[in-house]
């Protein structure tokens, strides 16, 4: 590490003395897209929260300093709500980490024009032998033989990190000095971040605030802070109301990016209590904190032909951070004081082992998996993570015949209730299978299923879901045609309400494509739903017809007819792209949408909308 | 009187005992949200001390399960109570001492921060730290019921479902559910915004679908609800209720809304409108083919570098450009490809700031290896037809790197590798955009042929012209002499003798001739016996001429009226339908049952009413009168189009391909036209020269489905 950083520092001051022909980009650059959209309608969407009327503006300007790109993003919405979070999103991001590619994409650039030296491949061996004379005979030839060289020791860095061999891509004329140093500069973002750690402790969830990674050579370092929430209270419904939440995160490893590697993670989110009014303070839910520790180890053998994940996690988690703190007979003082216990406090883990074997030669891949979640593990970072479960997979996939058939074949067993806080323990056993035959030319057959038995005390519930396939693609003359026909089945059955579907659809489609771009689309859909007394037939058919007027006027009509049992809906409507070139390209959607329910009037509706986006990338 | 009297002193006391019984504190024990019991929520507690002085005391909190008895006994430190209300917080109950905790919750409790499932009943009692007498007490029940939450089947997380159908979402309901109690579920749908996750994106989005008080675990979208959008992708979660109480939430999942037809899953691409036709060619890896149709084209003149402007609008730099006669022939696409940092592109001219609009005919589309820019664009592999910005295209011809081209005014232009001067081009720099190459007396070109690395060219008056690499004679000693062979040629040179050609063909190193006298003339490399010199003969300094009649076989050579030239092999068709061939034959290219070289012209058995050849590596195709292709020679690249990789020395006609009227042969790939204009290609695609849209190396990984004459996808305009 000490010698990386002085090599660095000797980089960066030698830096403004070289002078780089080969690889240096434009200094500065620009690009981005721009994306303006809405829509207005008649009515709000059945069944929908999104207003009728609303706009959206999404921004990411990109300026490259010497091809590093420094970019914003922007997200703004009409549809933002005062008792959600913010849809709103602001973020620059700093990312050097792409300058990797690029470098990696200029070295493949240069290996693939290796042929062209092929008049020079048999005399380069002799360069020093004949290095003087054609410098004074044939300098072009030597040039060529220099170049060749060149390439030859380019392509033995091809499959090496970039950044662990930049002294010689930069020796070779493919890195310039500045491009070396920014190769050592972390990756930063300030705004909206979403930092992705690993499953159990920080995933998908979105921090106001910022993050930084850094990959220097092997290592790894990344700290992300910020608020996830902000305070809402929601007065129609106080258990909905949620406190400001901050996060903080950061992990360190080493191994990155070689075939093994090893990541240790913390995490430590809070709710703030203050941020609610106190005198509703006991109709609200209570503010939580949670730390979260963990370790991630990954292990690629055998040409990646074996790859190992694995991580543990350990949480410990205050119910109600308000709550009082535990006396020192109950727990050490400093622990107490370290992680501002409560009596509400607890602890669990959580690990996963994840075994794969994939052998390329034969199309077969082998999976294995071990996953536990204890009942009273929780991070902030992945709070919807299911928890209280103990899980073992295995599943076998083949492919034959150049992928002409497919075969996949899964077991699954859980059980929850580890620790007896449920009634009763369930037991689940989960069956999957697949198979697929696609021959060249011939029509094509998919056959897949799920079988589920989750066995308790109460009883045993199974659910079951199936589906065959098949189709054929074809072409005729001017006309390309789809046809399939799918029969499929659910069925649950058991402790819960006794629910099925059995349905067979019919899928027919056919395209014109000359001169007029015209697709007819029928489905046809027997569904037979349990406790139905009647079989419900639904149909839906689609037409679309496409012009395209001097290579920038686009214009689509689509009719469509739909019906299930006695309700129909008729969709007109037509869609507008307008090819502006260098100034964007235009976006207009038009609908009339009509609904007819005879069993049920009261849903009867008609409505109208518009939708319109504009779009420009520059 | 005195009975009054004692009547009044009894009820006094009385009274004051009620009094006495009375709580001095009154207890509001807050109850925490249903399915929800902590340790801690027995401390939301409110006191209001009923009396007019300040009491000390102490709370005791039990919990008591119906099945287990006392859970938990704590005790809270002592605190002073004022007169009214006191809303207590936890520091002033600090320290809480636990009394007793029952055995089996102990570790639940240190694990979970909650209690199992059971029916408790939560008490708060303020007793006086003076006299231990309990002031005041407050009770709540509640039942708990612990599930694991929903878990989502279906639509799996990331599928992508068709769009215009109703997808049927499905889940498997929390367990355990103990008999009596009925559970409805809440479906939620949101869009995905920007660079939302999907949990993030149930965070912060109005729904766009959602459906409470469910009763299965199923439902299939309704008809009535809007449709999903293929632009967007979708988040969905399912929460499950007891009542009020909230059993559980499911994960975040999402799904992919697109068009059904995408998703039908045996690559149901649409075929783009056929084009009509005009000439075909196939280089080493690469393909070329000319469309008659009309195609729009407009392109924003200021944003053009001028070297393209100026070959697209076909004006030499000293052209006068008014802004009425201009006219744009480039593709846009095809600019944004080629020209790095259109943007940066100075303007021509104030007068061309503005859109123009021709329809152009004779557009040439190029795909397949790019590597030397022979095709069209700057990537290494083009996998779709690309339009060239040349239009106005008679006549094209490939070569093993470079690509020619001439256009309706007799002008020959060429593209690609130009090591050997093989583009006319003294530079010997790879050309990689269409570049004239000037007759060098102002005649008109009619037909073009590229070798490895030379090329011919026949003008109006049927004389060859010849340039590039001439190591093996390919260019002949026309003109040059023995002694004044040049290695390579960059200027197109008259080859002498050859005054009366009406067709030319290019082999690797040796060259074809046909005169109008049908006379077939070879010279170049005769080491495979393509100059009819014996096996391994050295470059021929002159020329052999097979003249009609003249016999090199048993047999007389007919009426020759079309040639071809492979790798190092020959075809010449008879004007009987009869096929003639002769040079390399170690695939059986040229004759069967031969040897490794046909030393003569030898006629093809098994074909008959032939109209065409073409002749690639090694391979050689011929199609029929009746419209059907023959190929024989080669196959391990599935030339056959029968879906094997044996190679065929009798001529074998592919199957399931009919009504073709022209063929052209590459290296290892095929293409035939079809009398409605659809374009077929087979064999390799290693570099995307069959037009699907994909690379395939056939000869690293085999493909079946390569193997067999596919549709080229023009997804061009």
């Amino acid at each position: 590490m000490y010698q990386r950083v002085v090599r660095w520092l000797l980089v960066i001051s030698a830096t403004g003395a070289q002078v780089v022909a080969q690889p240096s980009p434009p200094a500065i650059e620009f690009s981005g897209s721009n994306v303006l959209s809405g829509q207005t309608a008649s009515r709000q969407g059945s069944y929908q929260e999104q207003p009728a009327q609303f706009w959206r503006w999404e921004f990411e300007p990109t300026v490259q300093v010497y091809g590093i790109p420094l970019s914003f993003y922007v997200l703004l919405s009409s549809e933002q709500q005062e008792f959600r979070q913010n849809i709103n999103a602001i973020t620059s991001m700093f990312t050097p980490e792409r300058l990797r590619q690029r470098i990696l994409d200029r070295l493949t650039s240069e290996v693939q024009s290796l042929p062209e030296y092929s008049d020079v491949a048999d005399i380069a061996d002799r360069y020093a032998e004949i290095k003087d004379s054609l410098a004074q005979f044939n300098p072009a030839m030597l040039e060529r033989i220099e170049a060749y060289r060149r390439i030859k020791e380019l392509q033995a860095l091809k499959n090496a990190d970039p950044l662990e061999q930049l002294d010689k891509l930069r020796q070779l004329g493919l890195v310039s000095g500045i491009e070396q140093v920014m190769m050592y500069l972390p990756q930063v973002q300030v705004g909206m971040v979403y930092p992705n750690y690993s499953q159990y402790l920080l995933r998908g969830v979105a921090l106001n605030g910022g993050s930084v990674d850094w990959t220097p050579g092997t290592f790894l370092f990344s700290f992300a802070g910020g608020k996830t929430r902000r305070p809402i209270l929601r007065r129609d419904s106080l258990p909905l109301s949620n406190y400001e939440q901050e996060m903080y995160a950061a992990r360190f490893g080493f191994g990155h990016g070689t075939a093994t590697s090893v990541t240790f993670s913390a995490l430590s989110a809070r709710d703030e209590g203050a941020s609610l009014p106190d005198t509703l303070r006991p109709l609200q839910g209570s503010p939580y904190a949670t730390h979260v520790l963990g370790m991630q180890l990954s292990s690629a053998l055998w040409d990646r032909r074996i790859t190992l994940d694995g991580e543990i996690a350990a949480s410990l988690v205050t119910w109600d951070v308000r709550s009082p703190r535990p006396t020192e007979d109950q727990l050490p003082g400093w622990l107490v004081r370290m992680f501002d216990l409560r009596l509400s406090s607890s602890a669990d883990f959580a690990y996963s082992l994840r075994l794969a074997f994939v052998l390329p030669e034969t199309g077969s891949r082998l999976a294995l998996q071990s996953r536990m979640v204890g009942p009273g593990f929780f991070s902030y970072g992945a709070p919807l993570l299911r928890r209280d479960v103990l899980l073992h997979e295995v599943r076998l996939d083949q492919t034959l015949f150049s992928r002409v058939l497919t075969l996949g074949v899964g077991y699954r067993t859980e059980r929850d209730n580890l620790l007896g806080t449920k009634l009763s323990t369930t037991l689940s056993n989960i069956y999957t299978g697949s198979l697929g035959i696609a021959p060249r030319l011939l029509p094509y057959l998919r056959a897949s299923g799920t079988y589920s038995e989750q066995q308790s005390s109460f009883g045993t519930q199974i659910t079951a879901t199936w589906q065959l396939a098949t189709g054929y693609v074809y072409q005729f003359g001017m006309t390309g045609g789809v046809t399939a026909v799918t029969y499929g089945e659910q069925r649950t059955s058991g402790w819960s309400a006794a629910t099925g579907l059995r349905s067979i659809t019919f899928d027919q489609s056919f395209t014109f494509e000359f001169p007029l771009t015209v697709s007819l689309a029928v489905q046809a859909g027997l569904p037979m739903f349990e406790g139905d007394t009647i079989t419900r037939r639904n149909w839906l058919t689609t037409l679309t017809g496409t012009y395209t007027f001097w290579e920038m006027l686009s214009v689509s009509l689509m009719p469509s007819l739909a019906a299930d049992g006695d309700a129909t809906r008729f969709i007109g409507g037509f869609r507008i792209q307008l090819d502006l070139k260098q100034w964007g390209v235009l976006r207009i959607e038009a609908n009339t949408n009509r609904f007819r329910d005879p069993l049920n009037p009261a849903l009867n509706f008609d409505e109208t909308f518009l939708r319109a986006a504009f779009e420009q990338r520059w | 009187m005195k009975r009054g009297l004692l009547l009044a002193v009894v009820l006094g006391i009385c009274m004051l005992d009620s009094i006495a019984q009375q709580p001095v504190v009154q207890v509001r024990l807050f109850r925490p949200p249903p399915n929800q019991l902590r340790q801690s929520d027995l401390w939301r507690i409110q006191l209001n001390n009923l009396s007019r002085e300040a009491v000390r005391v102490y709370l005791v909190g039990i919990v008591t399960e119906a099945q287990d008895g006392e859970v938990v006994n704590t005790r809270s430190a002592v605190i002073t109570l004022k007169p009214g209300p006191t809303q207590l917080t936890a520091n002033q109950l600090e320290p809480i001492k636990l009394i007793r905790v029952h055995p089996k919750y102990r570790e639940l409790y240190l694990r979970t921060g909650e209690v199992p499932s059971g029916n408790y009943t939560a008490c708060a009692y303020v007793r006086s730290a003076d006299t231990d007498e309990e002031l005041g007490s407050d009770c709540f029940e509640q039942s708990i019921q612990r599930t694991s939450p929903p878990i989502l089947v279906q639509p799996r997380d990331g599928d992508t479902i068709p769009s215009e159908s109703r997808p049927v979402f499905t889940w498997l309901p929390p367990t355990p559910i103990p008999p009596g109690v009925t559970v409805t579920y809440t479906l939620r749908i949101v869009e995905m915004l920007g660079r939302q996750t999907p949990f993030d994106a149930m965070l912060r989005n109005p729904a766009y679908f959602e459906r409470t008080d469910l009763r299965s675990a199923m439902l299939q979208y309704p008809l009535d609800a809007r449709p999903f959008r293929t632009d967007r992708s979708y988040a969905w979660k399912v929460s499950a209720y007891a009542g009020q109480a909230l059993l559980g939430e499911s994960e975040v999942w999402h799904f992919i809304p697109r068009p059904s037809k995408d998703t039908t899953g045996a690559a149901p691409k649409p075929i783009r409108p056929t084009r009509q036709i005009s000439a075909l060619a196939a280089g080493l890896a690469h393909s070329l083919a000319v469309s008659s149709s009309n195609i729009p084209r407009f392109v924003h003149l200021t944003a053009l570098k001028p070297e393209y402007l100026l070959a697209a609008l076909d004006l030499q730099p000293t052209s006068a450009m008014g802004d009425s006669a201009v006219l744009a022939m480039v593709n846009q696409r095809t600019l944004q490809r080629n020209i790095q940092g259109i943007k940066n592109a100075t303007s021509v001219g104030g007068t061309l700031s503005r859109l123009w609009t021709q329809y152009l005919k004779g557009n040439l589309f190029a795909w397949g290896d790019n590597h030397y820019r022979q095709a069209v664009g700057t990537e290494r592999a083009v996998s779709t037809p690309q339009v060239q910005t040349l239009n106005d295209v008679v006549a094209v011809a490939a070569g093993y790197w470079h690509s020619l081209a001439i256009t309706s005014d007799g002008r020959l232009w060429g593209w690609g590798r130009n090591d050997y001067g093989q583009l006319a081009d003294a530079s010997l720099q790879d050309i990689s955009q269409p570049r004239l190459i000037p007759h060098p007396t102002g005649k008109k070109f009619v037909a073009a042929a590229a070798g490895e690395r030379h090329t011919l060219a026949l003008d109006e008056d049927g004389v060859v012209w010849g340039w590039g690499c001439n190591f093996n004679r390919e260019l002949g000693s026309f003109g040059f002499g023995a002694d004044r062979d040049s290695a390579y040629v960059v200027i197109p040179k008259q080859l002498q003798g050859l005054e009366q050609s009406r067709a030319i063909a290019c082999g690797v190193a040796h060259s074809m001739a046909l005169t109008r006298a049908g006379t077939v003339v070879v010279w170049g490399s005769g080491y495979y016996g393509q100059t009819c010199q014996g096996p391994q003969a050295q470059p021929s300094k002159g020329t052999t001429i097979l003249k009609p009649g003249r016999t090199l076989s048993d047999e007389p050579l007919g009426d020759i009226i079309a040639i071809a030239a492979g790798d190092n092999h020959c075809l010449a068709l008879a004007r009987n339908g009869e096929v003639w061939a002769w040079g390399d034959n170690r695939s059986g290219q040229a004759h069967p049952d031969s040897g490794e070289v046909v030393q003569q012209p030898a006629k093809v058995p098994g074909l008959d009413d032939i109209i065409d050849v073409a002749a690639g590596c090694c391979f050689s195709v011929a199609l029929r009168r009746d419209s059907t292709v023959w190929v024989w020679g080669d196959n391990t690249l599935g030339l056959t189009g029968s879906g094997n990789r044996t190679s065929v020395q009798r001529p074998t006609r592919v199957p399931g391909l009919s009504g073709i009227v022209r063929i052209a042969a590459g290296g290892s790939h095929i293409l035939a036209l079809r009398a409605d204009g659809t374009l077929f290609a087979w064999g390799n695609n290693n570099a995307g020269q069959l037009g699907r849209g994909t690379v395939t190396d056939l000869a690293a990984q085999p493909d079946a489905a390569a193997l067999q004459p596919a549709p080229v996808l023009f997804g061009g305009p």
